[in-house]
């Protein structure tokens, strides 16, 4: 049986965590950005995160999909990452592939496990 | 062996009697009705700063993205923060319906109402079976849907001349009243519970979302001043911090002087900032808290043993404070974080 209670705390968590990471992160990152392109990329991904983010939060989320878990793993994996990249800055290219490897995964998540 | 298992059936009746037949005093009635009253108005108050907080998220995310270069929020954003507001606004129209049934609880142990039925009741149970049904939030024609209709008001009852039997029946009415309110403060303890995780997800979002405002507004503009924060750490020795020196002379200072100050101030944002989401966490438990022990309370009334609201009165002073807070605001000119805007 589908635990709604579970899932909306942790796919929440996480969505919001990927959420939070690119917003603390936007005024670094595009300073950072070598040009226009990843500057604009930069924008349409912190939009999209939080469109993921309050999409989530708007439908409640529920497990009872077992890909959704997989895709749940990869995003919290994804975060671990970008946590990583996002403490010295120094490849903003690499950072920027995986903010958007994570806000796909969120995305994901936001579409499959909602109710 | 046979009078002893006769004994102990008697007594089994006769306790099974008694428990049945307890006495329902009305005056612990009226005083849990109000105290519960109270409660739900305290965390209808909660929800309602919520449903609040957002629109200053979408505004504030509207000015960051002038200020920041980010992007405004999409249309799909709006509609989702939109329909939050929405779920939000009905739940606190459902615990707006559960304190009119107070209120018929409080008139019938005061003898103004005779039959336990509620009209109120059916009401509540219908929009408690319907919350799992809340609003799509996928942006379409019907995005963004209006808010629900404002509670109607329910049409006073004709006061009947209570019957010679009403002193022999009271007591099983409002028995069977009160098991009816334990019932819904029941199943809306539970949707409280499923959904804690969400509201405190909102408030975060809306604090972080501050801050970062407060950040910017502090780091790229200049615009803030730390008055609010220095404020209280020289008012007890009798000084006040001067706005008018502070802008003069912040030019004037050496530029490790001013990134310390800078420093110093967005140390105390940060930390103001987790103060409120801890704060936020802490009361919603607290809701949770007050209506299971509303819970036991009618459980208590309803075996007729004696009602202590202390316990009732301890969680809820603090969460009155707050909700009139919240009613009022932040005071004109400061952010929530404890900055005033120059």
């Amino acid at each position: 049986m589908p635990n709604t209670d579970r899932a909306t705390k942790n796919y929440l968590a996480e969505i919001e965590q990927t959420y939070n990471l690119i917003e603390e992160n936007f005024d670094a990152l595009f300073e950072k950005a070598e040009d226009i392109a990843e500057r604009q990329a930069l924008r349409h991904l912190h939009s999209a995160a939080r469109d993921a983010y309050w999409g989530g939060v708007a439908a409640r989320l529920q497990d009872g999909n077992p890909f959704v878990q997989e895709i749940y793993v990869d995003l919290v994996r994804a975060n671990q990452e970008i946590k990583l990249l996002t403490a010295n800055l120094q490849n903003v290219g690499a950072l920027l592939t995986m903010l958007k490897q994570a806000v796909r995964l969120a995305g994901s998540i936001v579409t499959l496990a909602a109710l | 062996m046979r009078p002893r298992r006769w004994w102990l059936l008697c007594a089994g009746l006769w306790l099974s009697w008694l428990s049945g037949c307890a006495t329902v005093n009305p005056q612990s009635t009226v005083r849990l009705a109000r105290e519960a009253q109270l409660t739900t108005h305290a965390i209808s108050e909660s929800l309602e700063g919520t449903r609040r907080v957002l629109t200053t998220y979408a505004e504030g995310q509207l000015l960051h993205a002038k200020l920041s270069g980010r992007d405004p929020l999409a249309p799909t954003t709006l509609c989702s923060i939109r329909a939050v507001q929405r779920s939000l606004r009905m739940r606190v129209v459902l615990l707006r319906k559960l304190s009119l049934l107070y209120d018929r609880l409080v008139e019938q142990a005061q003898l103004n109402a005779l039959d336990a039925e509620a009209p109120i009741y059916d009401e509540l149970l219908h929009d408690l079976a319907s919350y799992e049904r809340l609003p799509e939030s996928s942006p379409g024609p019907t995005c963004p849907d209006p808010d629900p209709q404002p509670l109607r008001v329910a049409v006073p009852h004709v006061v009947k001349k209570p019957p010679l039997t009403l002193g022999f029946s009271r007591s099983a009415s409002l028995r069977r009243s009160s098991a009816q309110v334990r019932v819904v403060l029941e199943k809306i303890l539970l949707l409280w519970q499923t959904e804690q995780e969400i509201y405190l997800a909102i408030s975060r979002q809306a604090v972080q979302s501050q801050k970062l405002v407060a950040k910017t507004l502090l780091t790229r503009f200049g615009m803030l001043t730390p008055a609010t924060l220095f404020a209280p750490q020289v008012a007890g020795l009798g000084l006040a911090f001067n706005e008018l020196a502070y802008a003069q002379q912040r030019e004037r200072l050496p530029k490790e002087q001013q990134a310390a100050l800078q420093e110093a101030v967005l140390t105390a944002l940060e930390e103001r900032a987790k103060r409120l989401i801890a704060d936020e966490e802490v009361r919603y438990v607290q809701h949770a808290d007050l209506l299971s022990e509303l819970m036991r309370l009618h459980q208590a009334l309803e075996l007729g043993q004696p009602v202590d609201l202390r316990q009732v009165a301890y969680y809820l002073v603090p969460l009155l404070g707050a909700a009139s807070q919240a009613v009022q605001g932040p005071s004109a000119g400061t952010c929530g974080c404890g900055c005033s805007v120059q």
